[in-house]
Parts: structure tokens; C-alpha cells; sequence
């Protein structure tokens, strides 16, 4: 097996037993938490076996001789001994990393051996034999021997799924331009529809079957997060359980990829501003130890994951006087929001107080930032917060990021396209609907219901419709209506990056249509960010 | 036709003509509607992905359907015309017809070629209720066709509501986007019923 594969199992592993020891930490007399470590080690053990790696090895060997002398009580499963297998991790993941570098690791630090040496003096004298013969020089023989582990599963290089996708994207695009060609050809051969109609469903099984290659559970994204909260439990006094639900739910790896830094920010978030010190919370008459509970659950086609505490949450106005004073929005604008809406003004650039208070991350990964890490995912994030039970940040994506299904639309004789998954629905335009309020465009969708009215004619070219006389056609989003001069169909798109766009673009790629014109995809926020930035100055 | 008085007949094109810009102007509306329903579901079925893979096809077929139903409204359009133009030149060779009629009989002596000019305008009005009957035979044909489309569509719509019946998670989304679209199909019908009673009241 490839080298890099076996590293990439090896450091699974041991995220795994870091996992487990934390586990074993927080309940020691839990059996299935020590079979668990039991078993990952085993992992570790013929990972290291597969890669060759005597040293390495021999130094797993020694984990699982500490940890059957848990498993058999030989060992007290206190905190001198999770705090020495902690360290023998450590060191197996430095190794681990040299050898994948293709260099032979540096010897076990000798107070490393000496703590080993001290806990084992307590199993036997057999067992101390065995660990303590593993403790010398630790030479290496890197020729792989290629060892075969035989399982059910193999591992691929993600950049072979990667192209796979590619090219499963190229023939959507063809199969649509195929679709469009058989519709305007031969409208009454019934034959070749019928073979392009199963054309498209085997292309769709095809697509979906590729997809779900690249997929990979949540508990992934999930694996830093206990060592995160109990460090920082540590770190700012404060007692903290963390919760983790829906790690069986998968997602496009690209996406556990990048969204690994901003949830760990969440986390951060949390646990700093979030939850209140032990002394606090009993004050106020919560239990001491408060709670971080991160959640991934299906949708459809989506995927939403929650990051949520029970700490003393974000306090709306606190956000709004600092979003006024920046300039981040004008006074007149922050009169129309509700305060879910002002509450999540948190995620505009220049929120961010400078002060101690208004549980706002003010370090590391910024919450503009991880917005715009989430739509540059195609996803969206929004937060809830109640000052008695805590803030809830939630996120929702597209399950992949291979497919982007669009909606077509004309807008005079051009033909754009935006993300279905920002369509509400669509509407006919009334011209006795539409108001002015403060300046600013709005048009009533239904009884008691008035959303904003974003005429793309005038946005895009320039020259707005006129509802009445021109052909118009509304788009419900959740940003405001959309007028356009007709909504014209959907189809399964592939986003090719737009090179020349400057940097602040309206779009977000391009595609091929069915009827092979290129078509450029709306970035419907970028739009709305512009047009509210522009009203703010 | 020919039973009917001129100022009846031109009462009654001028009842049709009137019907039929009223239908046409509709027609356009409804049908966008329609096709905006279909495009409505499909987004819904697009945003829910695989779970609501059988209302796809309702969905789909639904779309096929409102695009039928466009081709043959304009075909539907293309009959009316040949109609209306017959109307017109019925209307004009009666009135010629009718000023003929009214000369004396001293004045049809002393001019026999109008007699024959009689002739030819009652040959033409013959000719033209001919072209008219074809006309209409074709107009009705193709209103036949396009409600034969709403009744495809009326049952598409029920499959999508038995659907959506058996949804349970997203029952409240499908179920407004399935009475959305019943609700455009059955203006349609409506309008279509309307329209042929106008053009049966004149042109039984």
C-alpha cells in the first residue's frame, strides 16, 4: 500500500486514541471506551507493521503493552498513566511524520522512557521486560515491505476522485447540451427522447455514486474538537462538556477540509466568550459545568452543522452600536431589522468589538472570515442567541460541491444563472405592490409580507424594468426579490472560476448551458453586500 | 351563418374578435403561470435532492406538460387567425352584397353586369362560410387538443398530490406547490371553457 495512505491511516488513528483517552479521562471505569483505545491501537500497530517502520513499531508495541495492562487493571487508569500514553502519542505522531518525510525518527526522549519504565514496574516482571526491551535504539529499515492488509475497503489518492469528479462534471455539461440538442431537434421522436431521458439518469446515478466517493464522515471535522475544549477548559478556568452528535453524516471531504479551521473557531468562541466561569453560572442558577454541543444533521441535499452553548449568548444592541459606530451599516437601514437580523450583522467585516466583552471572536479565525469561508462553500451561516440560554451558530451547505443546480434566467435577451438553493420561489411581479420606503425599493409578495425589490435589469445593465410594460418575472430569495425578465429553467451546472473577474465580483463562476452559451452565475450576497455597502456610504 | 342578418354577424365576429384577444391575453399569462409552477416545483425537488426524487418526475412531467401546452396554445393561436380573417371578409362581402340588394329594380335593369357582380359576392359569402366552417372545425380541434394537454396535466397534478400526500417531512412545501400548480391548470380549463362558449354562441 502507498506510503502517504498508510501515514494518512496512522494519523487517523491516533486523532482516534486521542479521542478515546479523553474518553477514558472522563470516566475511567467506562469498558468500551478502553476496548475502543484497545482497538485503535491495534490499528496503529499494523499500520506501522504495513509502512515497515521497525522503530515505529516497536514504540506502538509499547502503547499496547500500557494498554493491555489497563485493560487487565494491571495499570490504574489514573492521571499519571493517560498523561504518559498522551506523550507516547505524541511521539508516535513525530515519528509517524519523519518517516512519511522518508527520514529515520530521533530516539524516544529518555524521561519519555523513564516514565514508561516507572509505570510499568507495577505490571510484572514479564510485562516490564517487554516494554522496557523497546525502549533502546531505535534503528530503522525503511524498505517498505508492501505489506498487504486485507480488507474490504481500499484507499484511493484523492486526487484520482478528484478527476474522476471533473470528468463526471464534463459529461453533465454534455448530457445537458445533449438534453437541450434532442429537445430542439426531434420534439416528437419518441425514441430519442426516451434514450436521452435514461442518458440523464444514468448520468445523474453516475454523478451521484462519484459524489459519494469523495464523502467522508463528519466525525472527521469533529476528531480536534474534545482535545480543543478540555485545553481550553483548562486555559480559561471554566468547566465545559462537549457534546457531538451526527458524526455518521457525510460530507464532501473538500468541505471537512475547510471547514476544519472555522469550527474550531466556533468551538474557541464558545468556550472563551461564550460559557461563563463555574462561579457565574451558579450565580445565575445554572449548573457549573456548562455545555458545547456541536450537531451535523442531513437536509436534503444539504448539511447543516451547529455549533451551540448554554452560556450567556450575544446581546443584539450590543452588536448594532457596534456595527453603527464602524459605519458597517447606516441608521436607517438598522431601523428595518429585526433582531435576528441585527444579531447576525455579527458576521459583517468590522464587527468585531476591540473590548473584552460582547462575545464576538477577537482572535484567531474572525466570524467575516468564516462567512466567507461558508459561501465560498455555497453555504450559508446564520446565529440564534437568547441571553438566558445561549448562542447557537448554524451552518448550512450543499452536500457536495461537484454539482452546483442552477436556476436560468433572462434578463432582456442575456441569460444568467443563480444557485437554486437561494430561490424561494417565483412569483409573478405586481406594479401595484411595489412601495418606496425611506428610498428604498420594496414590494409586497403577499399579505403582511414586504421584502426588498432588487431589480437586476437596473443592477446589471443599467436600465431598470418596468413591471407592466416589460416582461418581469420576481425570484424570491432570502436577501429580496429579484426582478428579472423571466425565470427560464434549471439544470445541473459545473462553476468554472472566472479568471478575469476583478476582485470584488457579482458573479461566482461561470457555466456551459444546455444550448452551449457560457453563463455567468450570480453571487446573489456579493450582490446584496454591494448594494447594502453602497446605501451605508 | 348565412340565416343571420348583417348587423347580427357583425355582432357576433365582433363578439369573437373580442373573446379571442381576451383569450390570447390570458392565455400568455396562464401559461406563464403554469410554467412557473413547474419551475417552482423543480426548484423545490432540486433543493431537496434525493428524497423527493419521485416528485421530480411529477415535477418534470409537469414542466413537459406546461411546455405541450404552450406549442399547441400557439398552434391553437395559428387557427384563430384564418378565422378572424374569414369573419372580416365575410363581413365585407355581405355589406357589398346588401348595397347591391338595395337598388332598385329599374337600376339592376339598366345595368345587367350588377346581377352578375351579385352572383359573385353570394358565390364569394358561400365560399367564405366554407373557409369559415373549416376554420372553426380546425379551431375546435385544436382547442380539443389543447384541453386534451390540461387533462394530462390535471392528472399529473393529482399524481404530484398523492405524492406529496405521502411526503411527510416536506408535506406542507409540496402540498402548497401541488395546489399552486392545480390552481394555474384549472384557470386554464377555465379560460378554455370560456372561449369555446364564445365561438359556440356564434359558430354552433
Amino acid at each position: 500500500m502507498d506510503t502517504g495512505i498508510l501515514t494518512e491511516i496512522l494519523a487517523e488513528s491516533l486523532l482516534a486514541t486521542r479521542q478515546g483517552l479523553l474518553q477514558l479521562e472522563s470516566n475511567p471505569a467506562d469498558p468500551e471506551a478502553l476496548d475502543a483505545c484497545c482497538r485503535t491501537f491495534q490499528t496503529i500497530i499494523d499500520s506501522a507493521n504495513a509502512l515497515g517502520a521497525h522503530s515505529l513499531l516497536a514504540w506502538c508495541r509499547n502503547l499496547d503493552g500500557l494498554v493491555d495492562g489497563l485493560r487487565r487493571s494491571a495499570l490504574p487508569v489514573d492521571d499519571v498513566t493517560i498523561g504518559i500514553l498522551r506523550r507516547c502519542i505524541d511521539f508516535v505522531e513525530q515519528m509517524s511524520e519523519t518517516v512519511a518525510r522518508g527520514n529515520p525518527p530521533a530516539p524516544a526522549p529518555p524521561e519519555l522512557a523513564e516514565s514508561i519504565q516507572s509505570l510499568v514496574r507495577g505490571l510484572g516482571e514479564g510485562a516490564s521486560e517487554l516494554l522496557v526491551g523497546h525502549m533502546g535504539a531505535l534503528a530503522l529499515d525503511e524498505s517498505a515491505e508492501g505489506a498487504s492488509a486485507r480488507r474490504d475497503t481500499i484507499r484511493v489518492e484523492s486526487s484520482r476522485l478528484d478527476r474522476a469528479m471533473s470528468q463526471v462534471g464534463e459529461l453533465v455539461l454534455l448530457r445537458n447540451r445533449l438534453t437541450a440538442a434532442v429537445t430542439a431537434m426531434s420534439p416528437g421522436d419518441e425514441n430519442l427522447v426516451r434514450l436521452a431521458r435514461e442518458t440523464d439518469l444514468a448520468v445523474d446515478d453516475l454523478q451521484s455514486t462519484v459524489m459519494y466517493l469523495r464523502m467522508q464522515p463528519s466525525r472527521r471535522l469533529f476528531q480536534r474538537l474534545p482535545q480543543v475544549v478540555r485545553d481550553l477548559s483548562v486555559q480559561y478556568g471554566k468547566r465545559a462538556r462537549l457534546v457531538l452528535e451526527g458524526g455518521d453524516v457525510e460530507i464532501d471531504k473538500v468541505m471537512i477540509e475547510a471547514l476544519a479551521e472555522p469550527l474550531l473557531a466556533l468551538v474557541r468562541n464558545a468556550l472563551e466568550h461564550g460559557l461563563e466561569c463555574p462561579r457565574e453560572r451558579a450565580a445565575v442558577g445554572k449548573t457549573e459545568i456548562g455545555e458545547v454541543r456541536v450537531t451535523a444533521e442531513h437536509l436534503g441535499d444539504k448539511v447543516r452543522i451547529e455549533v451551540s452553548d448554554d452560556g450567556r449568548g450575544v446581546d443584539p444592541q450590543r452588536v448594532l452600536s457596534i456595527v453603527l459606530a464602524r459605519r458597517v451599516i447606516c441608521q436607517a437601514d438598522a431601523q428595518r431589522l429585526n433582531q435576528e437580523e441585527l444579531l447576525n450583522l455579527i458576521f459583517e467585516e468590522g464587527a468585531r468589538p476591540s473590548d473584552e466583552a460582547g462575545g464576538i471572536d477577537r482572535r484567531g479565525v474572525g466570524l467575516a472570515r468564516i462567512r466567507r469561508v461558508i459561501q465560498s462553500l455555497r453555504g450559508r451561516v446564520q446565529i440564534k442567541s437568547n441571553s438566558a440560554a445561549g448562542a447557537c451558530v448554524s451552518i448550512e451547505l450543499p452536500v457536495s460541491l461537484a454539482v452546483l443546480p442552477v436556476l436560468y434566467f433572462k434578463l432582456r435577451r442575456e441569460t444568467y444563472a443563480l444557485p437554486v438553493s437561494l430561490v424561494d420561489n417565483l412569483i409573478e411581479v405586481e406594479p401595484g405592490h411595489l412601495h418606496n420606503v425611506s428610498g428604498r425599493a420594496m414590494v409586497q409578495i403577499a399579505p403582511g409580507s414586504t421584502v426588498p425589490y432588487i431589480d437586476l435589469g437596473q443592477r446589471l445593465h443599467g436600465v431598470a424594468l418596468r413591471p407592466g410594460r416589460d416582461s418581469c418575472e420576481g425570484i424570491l430569495t432570502e436577501h429580496g426579490l429579484l426582478v428579472v425578465s423571466a425565470a427560464v429553467g434549471i439544470e445541473d451546472s459545473v462553476v468554472k472560476p472566472l479568471d478575469i473577474a476583478h476582485r470584488e465580483s457579482w458573479y461566482q463562476g461561470a457555466t456551459i448551458s444546455g444550448e452551449g452559451e457560457v453563463v455567468l452565475i450570480l453571487d446573489v450576497p456579493a450582490l446584496v453586500h454591494s448594494l447594502r455597502a453602497g446605501d451605508a456610504a | 351563418m348565412s340565416h343571420l342578418s348583417l348587423e347580427e354577424m357583425r355582432s357576433g365576429f365582433l363578439g369573437i374578435a373580442d373573446a379571442t384577444f381576451e383569450f390570447q391575453r390570458n392565455l400568455k399569462r396562464r401559461l406563464r403561470e403554469i410554467d412557473r409552477k413547474a419551475l417552482n416545483a423543480q426548484v423545490l425537488v432540486r433543493r431537496h435532492g434525493q428524497e423527493l426524487a419521485g416528485y421530480g418526475v411529477v415535477a418534470r412531467s409537469f414542466r413537459d406538460g406546461a411546455q405541450r401546452l404552450q406549442q399547441a396554445a400557439m398552434q391553437l393561436q395559428h387557427a384563430i387567425h384564418p378565422l378572424m380573417l374569414g369573419f372580416m371578409e365575410t363581413l365585407r362581402d355581405s355589406h357589398q352584397a346588401e348595397q347591391l340588394q338595395r337598388l332598385s329594380v329599374a337600376v339592376r335593369e339598366r345595368a345587367p353586369q350588377l346581377n352578375e357582380t351579385l352572383r359573385r359576392h353570394q358565390h364569394m359569402l358561400e365560399m367564405r362560410s366554407d373557409q369559415s366552417r373549416h376554420a372553426t372545425l380546425r379551431l375546435s380541434h385544436m382547442l380539443k387538443r389543447v384541453e386534451h394537454i390540461v387533462t394530462e396535466l390535471e392528472y399529473v397534478v393529482i399524481n404530484g398530490r398523492i405524492e406529496a400526500a405521502l411526503k411527510t417531512d416536506v408535506r406542507t412545501a409540496l402540498t402548497q406547490v401541488s395546489a399552486d400548480m392545480n390552481k394555474a391548470v384549472i384557470q386554464v380549463r377555465q379560460l378554455l371553457r370560456e372561449y369555446a362558449a364564445s365561438i359556440g354562441r356564434v359558430l354552433p
